[in-house]
């Protein structure tokens, strides 16, 4: 009876030792799996310093749509779902934020505040988070380097609101969480240096007020 | 500089060497074993979900224009508004025309007229790599022929370079098997968009029929 007792308690001891290896392993596991998939996730979902640039508010994907693009460029517009230019010879930028980090919406009143970009062509046009156009019943949806009012020094302002605006204005009402793209086709000279040096051009974008 | 330490109702005092074992758990070689494991893991999963995101993403800019076109043939999409944007972030500063084209069944043809700067031509591959493209000049009507051909096969003439000076009639070559052609037209305005609608119909784009 001793000798069945003291089998069963070696049994329980051995069991014990592999319950922990396994629980163990299996926390090492989970663990390995929940930081590889999020620090993947956080590349290409936003992006850093070996992929981006950024100037205030605005980021770029230095590497979109280019024949060496890096993987995380890559998993970035395949998840995204656009097509964009190649980088080659144009520039992306998309704004989240306003220029004091906070998150652009419907609900505020913005003013985009700008000098001429020196390019073949640019443009800037408001989506929602998920990169839609936003429907409004003035059919305005973007202004262009043909299309934009100038001021006499020669920069422009473009209001963002529910509301109409004179001058420059483009509606968002109702479309929540905004995304700003400003896009900039020049063969010949692009914003930044490929060496790091800081874009400029960039327009400003400025909160006036929120509901 | 003297560090204290409440440990068990016992004070230790001491330098932070001395009093740093009753302030953190023992480390051990086990545990650093443990902790470069998972990292070593993190690593692998890392690598392996961002290769395979392009590949598993049914979301990509491809796929959808993959059901929405045609094969080889040439559309020209309506203006770009909330009702009628096939893809996310598409600019409506601009008229597109598209065609899908796939050079499995033989050469596909394209020829396409880039009246002015702003206007560009761009082949995307499935992956989304635009991996040819031409950019209209200000003052030039640039007339392109183009000839996709499978990348097998090895033609005779003009092969693909963004600044060469096209010979007149002879179409330059470009490799690709599958993919979009995206021409984009700038719209400078109202008044502009019947003679960009023009130019976007002139262009062509279809499998070359069999000489003879």
């Amino acid at each position: 009876m001793w000798a069945s007792r003291l089998q069963l308690y070696r049994l329980g001891r051995m069991a014990k030792a592999v319950f922990a290896q396994v629980g163990q392993t299996a926390i090492l596991i989970v663990t390995a799996v929940l930081v590889g998939w999020l620090s993947a996730w956080y590349m290409f979902q936003t992006g850093s310093s070996l992929t981006t640039r950024t100037s205030g508010p605005w980021t770029s994907w230095v590497s979109a749509a280019r024949t060496e693009a890096d993987p995380y460029t890559r998993a970035h517009f395949a998840r995204s779902g656009s097509l964009p230019l190649s980088a080659d010879i144009s520039r992306i930028w998309l704004a989240r934020q306003d220029s004091e980090g906070q998150r652009l919406h419907s609900s505020c009143t913005y003013e985009i505040i700008g000098t001429p970009i020196e390019a073949d062509w640019w443009s800037i046009t408001p989506f929602d988070d998920k990169g839609r156009l936003i429907a409004n019943e003035a059919s305005r949806y973007s202004y262009t380097s043909e299309t934009v009012a100038l001021n006499a020094d020669g920069t422009f302002r473009i209001a963002l609101a529910r509301d109409a605006r004179p001058g420059n204005w483009l509606p968002t009402g109702g479309a929540g969480r905004l995304a700003l793209m400003l896009t900039i086709i020049d063969q010949n000279t692009l914003l930044h240096d490929e060496e790091g040096t800081e874009p400029t051009g960039v327009p400003e974008i400025k909160r006036i007020g929120c509901r | 500089m003297a560090w204290e330490v409440w440990l068990r109702g016992e004070k230790v005092r001491g330098t932070f060497a001395r009093v740093l074992p009753y302030i953190v758990p023992r480390i051990t070689a086990e545990d650093i074993r443990l902790a470069a494991l998972t990292l070593v893991g993190a690593g692998i999963v890392h690598i392996c979900v961002t290769f395979a995101i392009p590949h598993l993403s049914g979301n990509s800019a491809f796929n959808a224009l993959d059901q929405a076109l045609p094969l080889n043939e040439l559309v020209v999409l309506p203006p770009i508004t909330p009702q009628s944007q096939p893809l996310p972030f598409m600019s409506p500063d601009a008229r597109y025309a598209m065609c899908r084209y796939d050079t499995s069944e033989g050469p596909v043809s394209i020829k396409v007229t880039l009246p002015d700067a702003g206007w560009l031509l761009t082949l995307y591959s499935p992956q989304g790599d635009n991996f040819y493209y031409v950019p209209g000049r200000s003052g030039r009507r640039n007339e392109l022929n183009l000839l996709l051909v499978p990348p097998s096969e090895q033609l005779a003439g003009p092969t693909v370079d963004v600044d060469t000076v096209q010979p007149a009639g002879a179409p330059l070559a470009v490799a690709t098997r599958r993919g979009v052609m995206v021409l984009k037209a700038p719209l400078a305005g109202l008044s502009y968009r019947g003679l960009v609608e023009t130019e976007l119909l002139r262009v062509s784009c279809g499998v070359r029929p069999p000489p003879g």
